[in-house]
């Protein structure tokens, strides 16, 4: 956030308090930083102040803008190509760390901590599974069942290491998230729900869902404060029937259109143009589907959000919560925009539209603080190496919220 | 220039923060003054984030501590200005008339790593490595045809016998060294088709067979399957599409809007692509062929044609997602 500072009148991205040792625009005072004596009580100085006071409402401002990160996505590709893919570990390291950066909270940014290297180390163990992978499809197909089989045993590890490298790379305010390793429960959660919910032919689905979020929102940690969602089941079986009302409303005039396609097709017009219109309704369909599927996660990522509370453990007074408020409306509009616009421009203005659409839900998601976020306290944890993490992002295995 | 920046201090224990100011007065040397405290450090004690976009600066500190600057443009420039250096990685992002040379450089190298790069590392590679991986790739290939599309022959013992001696005349002229079978077969929903798996054994439909005007004209379709084998094209089909799902898996990474379709359709339009490409060089044997023993070269023309006519395709046209040519505009190499 930009304010103005009350002495020399520049902008400054913090609040100056209008003490002028504290203005970031003061002349060159070369002298100075030698002579000061350590001991001195100076006049001027303004204490640390608490940044909360009882519910106090924080919002969550991007400042990440779409030409400038495009600009950096771009040097991303060119190095990553350059280089034959190694590059792009770093380039992951640079994109999250604009993102993480560009996220701010009461004044301080998040920050992204991850080492390239052991990214790349990841990342080069993940490729060589997934060339295996490709390679054992080729050569025999009977072995594939196995193979799923074996990668969906695998899963519940993945997720659990995926989500550990993820929060300890992040912080904020010098301070690490964590992730409590829950194996456990996250072999019960998604291996026992998912099959659940298939036996079910898909009733358990929503539940297991809201299972899943649980485990990656409860053992989830800031510093010393836990991470706690809300028993909220019933409305995860809303969200999935929105999602399914809406994709069936978005193919029912696709399949009719295909319909006519193929009669024109049929009835022998212009070749090219046949052709090229028999493609299209195709992408169009996967693109509506995608759509859809992105519009029910959109929602359920709200309601996982506004009722996920941090911290205060037996006492709900010191609990934050967080909260957002955007609206299904707008979002589908930026999902169906920007599928256009991906389209129109070959993907080049993927980082636009990240943009757009990281702008619009962070700037409408706050955390109501319950209590001095000054108190809270940094818990140390180990390195963690990123092969969960890879593995998962390189067999799309979906692991936000 | 400026000297000296507001900034907040993490002590790395707790997320409490500190306002304090850093200078940068002293060269070799940051100073944070805070309240009632006053630390110098050497510059090559303390890490400093790189520089990036608008992000603040941030610099971590010996004791675990770190500041964050978030006015960090002057506070990089002041950096740099006194260590003669520059960031490499911003200067170029700062400036749109080099982003667009990136673009230009990006788009160039992605094409010739599509057009000529990826074509031959698989050619290289699939020549390098021995015959038996082509054997073992498919082995139970017709296996598992056998069990869902195909059905027995019903060619008699004879005509089978006769293109079993035509087939041999093939491999004789445009075959290498592997052993190469021919196997009959009913094609059922695969109607007139001929299929070479990378094994050698080439699959010769009845409806092919039946279709065909003239035993030549079987042979020039025998000769374009003993080129697949020949040109090893299963291998490097295999080679190439890893290559570029590896390529787009790691490029789109990055986009997580959408980056299952995006990431998808070029794949699939690329596969085809190259497939297409092979369909081309299995052709040119069959010209070979058809050259050596002075055949006309039409009646590999006319076959092709024919097939896609009754497979109800139209030979004029080649779609972006085809894995062949037209038919017609394969035709026009053997008039």
């Amino acid at each position: 956030m930009t304010g103005h500072c009350g002495v020399c009148g520049l902008a400054s991205r913090y609040a100056c308090p209008g003490d002028s040792v504290f203005c970031a625009h003061l002349p060159p005072d070369p002298g100075s930083a030698t002579e000061v004596d350590l001991n001195a009580e100076q006049a001027g100085y303004a204490t640390s102040k608490p940044l909360t006071a009882q519910r106090n409402r924080e919002y969550f401002r991007f400042h990440g803008n779409g030409a400038e990160y495009f600009r950096i996505w771009i040097v991303n590709f060119l190095l990553t190509l350059l280089t034959l893919g190694v590059y792009s570990a770093w380039a992951k390291v640079r994109k999250n760390r604009y993102i993480y950066g560009s996220t701010e909270l009461a004044g301080s940014y998040f920050d992204y901590l991850a080492e390239p290297v052991r990214i790349l180390r990841g990342r080069l163990l993940a490729i060589g599974l997934l060339l295996a992978l490709f390679v054992f499809q080729s050569f025999m197909p009977l072995l594939n069942l196995g193979i799923l089989a074996l990668l969906s045993l695998f899963t519940p590890w993945l997720i659990v290491r995926a989500r550990m490298f993820n929060m300890r790379y992040t912080a904020y305010r010098n301070v690490r998230f964590g992730f409590k390793p829950a194996y456990g429960e996250a072999y019960e959660t998604l291996l026992l729900w998912g099959l659940l919910s298939v036996l079910t032919l898909g009733m358990a689905a929503p539940y297991a869902h809201f299972r899943r979020n649980s485990l990656l929102v409860n053992n989830t940690r800031f510093g010393n404060l836990h991470f706690r969602l809300a028993g909220v089941a019933g409305k995860f079986y809303f969200a999935y029937l929105v999602g399914f009302v809406m994709g069936f409303l978005l193919l029912v005039p696709l399949v009719t259109f295909v319909g006519q396609q193929a009669n024109s097709a049929a009835t022998g017009a212009d070749s090219v143009t046949s052709v090229s219109l028999a493609i299209l309704p195709v992408f169009l369909a996967i693109a509506f589907y995608f759509v859809a599927v992105k519009f029910a996660a959109a929602l359920l990522l709200r309601i996982t959000t506004n009722n996920t509370t941090i911290g205060g453990e037996g006492d709900s007074a010191g609990r934050h919560s967080l909260g957002s408020d955007w609206s299904l409306p707008v979002m589908l509009w930026i999902y169906l925009s920007n599928l256009v616009v991906l389209i129109l421009s070959l993907g080049l203005l993927t980082p636009w539209a990240q943009v757009r659409i990281l702008k619009y839900q962070l700037d409408h998601t706050w955390v109501d603080l319950a209590a001095d976020i000054d108190e809270v306290v940094a818990v140390e944890s180990g390195p963690v190496s990123s092969v969960g993490e890879e593995i998962g992002d390189l067999f799309d295995i979906d692991i936000g919220l | 220039m400026e000297y000296q920046w507001v900034a907040y201090l993490y002590d790395g224990k707790s997320a409490k923060r500190t306002r304090v100011k850093v200078k940068t007065t002293v060269p070799g040397y940051i100073t944070v003054e805070g309240l009632s405290s006053l630390a110098r450090y050497k510059l090559q004690d303390v890490t400093i984030s790189e520089r990036l976009g608008a992000q603040p600066a941030r610099v971590k500190l010996p004791d675990g501590s770190q500041l964050e600057i978030a006015d960090a443009d002057g506070f990089y420039q002041s950096l740099n200005a006194a260590a003669g250096k520059r960031d490499w990685l911003h200067w170029v992002e700062s400036r749109w008339s080099l982003i667009l040379m990136v673009l230009l450089v990006a788009a160039a190298i992605g094409w010739a790593a599509y057009a000529y790069g990826i074509p031959a590392t698989a050619r290289f590679v699939a020549y390098s490595l021995p015959r038996d991986i082509d054997r073992s790739i498919g082995e139970e290939g017709l296996g598992l045809l056998d069990g869902s599309v195909l059905r027995s022959t019903e060619l008699s013992q004879s005509r089978q016998q006769s293109l079993r001696y035509l087939f041999a005349d093939v491999t004789g002229a445009v075959g290498n060294d592997g052993d190469y079978q021919l196997e009959f077969r009913r094609g059922g929903t695969a109607g007139p088709n001929a299929f070479a798996l990378p094994s050698g054994i080439v699959v010769l439909t009845d409806e092919l067979v039946e279709i065909a005007e003239h035993d030549d004209e079987i042979a020039a379709v025998l000769a374009h399957e003993v080129g697949h084998v020949r040109n090893r094209h299963a291998l490097r089909s295999l080679l190439q599409n890893s290559v570029v799902a590896g390529v787009i898996v790691v490029v789109t990474g990055d986009a997580s809007f959408l980056s299952g379709i995006v990431a998808k359709i070029p794949s699939l339009l690329v596969s085809a692509a190259y497939s297409r490409e092979f369909e081309l060089e299995a052709d040119s044997v069959a010209r070979d062929y058809l050259r050596i023993k002075n055949i006309p070269l039409r009646r590999f023309a006319d076959i092709i044609i024919r097939l896609d006519t009754a497979s109800g395709m139209d030979p004029e046209k080649t779609s972006l997602l085809s894995t062949h040519p037209g038919a017609k505009e394969r035709a026009q190499y053997f008039q």
